[in-house]
């Protein structure tokens, strides 16, 4: 079996699907966005060609590419024993820091985006799945945002505020859920939304995870009078509620993750091929700001824009109705980033050494 | 080792879970007056309507103490509420393009709502009696708190207390009504509403860049010149929302929608000759009378209830590619006397689902005419979206 495993026709039947795959993957990204070509060509173990037709997804391909390579090396150890074969011995364990890495990035990176229309900027990126509660005081450019998990929400919940001005119970939470503004909903409470929502309803959980939207009622507390405070994911803008004479803001939305600089959307271009809606190119030109530095950036595909551990690539475009445009940016915060450099070069280390030991043992042969 | 860095990487992954509670930073840099557009609420909400929309753009306030907000609706920018009473008070603020049919109307019509029967000495009294009050940003406006002609009432009568405050382009109503005595009693905290409140549009009288030279002189339409984008949407409407197909006359050239526009016209040979437009605002916009009204006002016409009706009365019909009749008023019949370069305009107005869909062509009496039979094929070939 092991021997099986480690031929090496799979390896070689494994490289040109990636190869495809990465070609296919980089061509599809213009019409279905980054996110879901990812999802469909590199993060699935299947997907459907032409509808109907069953295609390795990277995932699987990369796993037996990775026991191939563990079979092989222990079919072959005994020749990593001798020191002529010491530069194979580190190619391979640079392939499996490549691995390593692989597996690392997909399960420990972190993925957000940034939404932007041309003069817009911000410090945090939104992400995809993850929700949480945040509240802060008085509005401005910068604000205090105070952020909780919703993960742990469950009615009767005291969520443990750092302000004892008031206080905030879960009293409903619903991990999908639908909104209505029925007036004639009956309630022992006065209801604060800022969008007229008086009642939420709870609906089944999307297996696709960004379409659902959580909604909750919570129990608001302040000066000995009870309030009910109903947050929904899909509101734009947070539930004011003055408290001793401060106000104070409440929202429920995606988990924001703040960033090490401020990105400001200057200018943003998409190009179509003539006669159609599909997208030749795009690409955004933005302002990255960290601490009193400003510099320029375009980003486009495949030329994504580096920081520390963050990327930022271009991801998709949209525009609202009144025609405006927004560019959406994909934050990939990695601290396994180096790791494929740091294989690549001990790949290369390794070839160097494998080429300069035959050359050596070659010539002592003559 | 693999399985060493594969537990090291369930570790980091463990790791990196969020804490429960955490604080950040948020910077925000806007553009302008643009929100992000927002998530729908879920299509089976009954009111999607009162969502809250970029509206609240065009004036920031400090709510007062003991206050709710809630969104707009409607032509309501925002409600305000008691906390402690949701019932007791109904406070909201509305914009409206030029004078919104001016005060002793408007004042009139709010006597109605709350059962005044004022003669029109006690209004012209009411009207040069009314207090002055002033905005965050300088502005003055009017107070007219009807609890003061509402002496002989009960305390639990119908009242109002509202402030007007025009701006160049825009007026701007602060309305708080309730009873008698919930108004009395709200009304401090009603004007420090009013005083606090900051409009985020172009001030009056100033070249400011929000408003754009408008060939049509200062008297033109309020929805021609103005750059809406930095009122953050004035009137209820979908701006710029392509509902409408439309083939552009030959001869004329078409540009892309901007602010409230869907799209504009001109002609070919003469850019400058006409501007031709088409528009949709929400409900009746005003109706057809008062927009007649404030057009012959703008061309210098007399704006007399007469020259409305006589206005109405020429109305022609244009049957559009998908049915709708449309109504064209020709200003020009009613320019005989008037020079050729005299400013002179052709509209037209008909509903479209919830909206009022406006097209209209200014220029020279000259330009205009010249240009009517292309005006009547493209009201010919507006048809909606399906």
């Amino acid at each position: 079996m092991i021997k099986f495993l480690s031929s090496a026709k799979i390896s070689v039947v494994c490289l040109f699907l990636l190869f495809i795959l990465t070609f296919w993957g980089t061509i599809a990204q213009v019409q279905q966005g980054l996110y879901a070509a990812q999802d469909r060509f590199f993060n699935s173990f299947f997907f459907l060609a032409a509808g109907f037709i069953p295609f390795p997804g990277a995932q699987l391909v990369l796993w037996v590419f990775f026991v191939n390579l563990i079979c092989s090396i222990i079919m072959t150890y005994k020749k990593y024993t001798q020191w002529e074969n010491a530069g194979l011995l580190i190619i391979h364990f640079g392939l499996i820091i490549y691995f390593v890495a692989a597996f690392m990035i997909f399960h420990v990176s972190q993925e957000s985006y940034v939404h932007l229309a041309e003069g817009q900027g911000t410090n945090v990126s939104t992400s995809y799945q993850a929700w949480e509660l945040d509240y802060w005081k008085g509005d401005g450019k910068e604000r205090r945002v105070s952020a909780f998990d919703t993960k742990n929400f469950k009615p009767g919940f005291l969520v443990p505020l750092d302000d004892k001005t008031f206080s905030l119970t879960v009293n409903k939470f619903y991990l999908n859920s639908d909104a209505f503004a029925d007036p004639s909903v009956k309630s022992d409470t006065i209801l604060l939304n800022i969008s007229g929502i008086t009642l939420l309803r709870d609906k089944p959980i999307d297996k696709e995870k960004e379409q659902n939207i959580e909604g909750g009622v919570f129990d608001l507390k302040f000066d000995n009078k009870d309030y009910s405070l109903i947050l929904y994911g899909a509101e734009a803008q947070p539930t004011l509620v003055p408290i001793d004479g401060n106000n104070y803001y409440f929202i429920l939305r995606h988990q924001r993750f703040p960033l090490p600089f401020t990105i400001k959307l200057d200018h943003f271009k998409a190009e179509f091929h003539p006669g159609t809606e599909m997208a030749k190119s795009y690409e955004s030109l933005v302002t990255i700001t960290t601490g009193t530095l400003e510099r320029q950036v375009r980003i486009y595909m495949n030329n994504p824009l580096r920081y520390k551990d963050y990327t930022v690539y271009q991801a998709s475009y949209d525009s609202d109705s009144t025609g405006r445009q927004y560019s959406t940016l994909a934050v990939v915060k990695n601290f396994a980033r180096v790791m494929p450099y740091i294989a690549c070069f001990v790949v290369f280390f390794g070839l160097a050494l494998h080429f300069l030991i035959q050359a050596f043992l070659s010539k002592a042969r003559v | 080792m693999v399985w060493i860095l594969c537990i090291f990487t369930l570790f980091l992954s463990s790791c990196q879970q969020k804490p429960q509670e955490s604080h950040y930073k948020e910077v925000i840099i806007d553009a302008g007056q643009v929100n992000a557009p927002s998530a729908p609420v879920a299509t089976s909400m009954p009111a999607a309507g009162s969502m809250p929309s970029d509206q609240n753009n065009m004036f920031s306030w400090d709510l007062p103490q003991g206050w709710q907000q809630l969104p707009g609706d409607g032509m309501r920018l925002v409600t305000f509420h008691l906390l402690s009473d949701p019932k007791a008070i109904d406070c909201s603020i509305v914009a409206l393009g030029g004078m919104a049919g001016g005060l002793e109307a408007n004042l009139r019509r709010w006597m109605g709502q709350i059962g005044i029967q004022a003669t029109d000495n006690e209004l012209n009294t009411l009207m040069s009696s009314a207090p002055s009050t002033t905005i965050k940003s300088g502005q003055e406006g009017k107070v007219f708190d009807f609890t003061s002609v509402q002496s002989n009432a009960k305390p639990s009568d119908k009242s109002m207390i509202a402030v007007i405050v025009s701006f160049n382009e825009a007026t701007m109503f602060v309305k708080m009504s309730g009873t008698v005595d919930t108004v009395k009693s709200n009304k401090a905290d009603f004007l420090k509403l009013v005083n606090s409140i900051e409009p985020h549009m172009a001030p009056a009288d100033t070249s400011s860049p929000a408003v754009t030279a408008n060939p049509m002189g200062p008297n033109a339409d309020p929805h021609a010149g103005l750059d809406m984008s930095a009122m953050g949407g004035l009137i209820d409407a979908p701006t710029s929302q392509n509902i409408l197909t439309w083939a552009a006359p030959e001869g004329w050239t078409e540009e892309a929608g901007k602010h409230m526009r869907m799209v504009s016209f001109h002609e070919m040979a003469d850019p400058k000759a006409i501007d031709c437009y088409i528009i949709a605002l929400a409900g009746p916009a005003g109706g057809i009378e008062a927009n007649l009204e404030r057009w012959l006002g703008q061309l210098g016409l007399q704006s007399t209830a007469d020259m409305v009706n006589q206005l109405s009365a020429s109305a022609k019909s244009v049957t559009s590619k998908d049915g709708l009749e449309i109504k064209v008023y020709d200003f020009t019949s009613f320019q005989t006397q008037g020079n050729p370069t005299d400013n002179s305009m052709i509209a037209a107005m008909v509903p479209v689902d919830n909206t009022t869909v406006f097209v209209k062509m200014t220029g020279s009496i000259a330009s205009v005419k010249q240009n009517k039979d292309n005006f009547l094929k493209l009201l010919g070939s507006i048809a909606r979206k399906s």
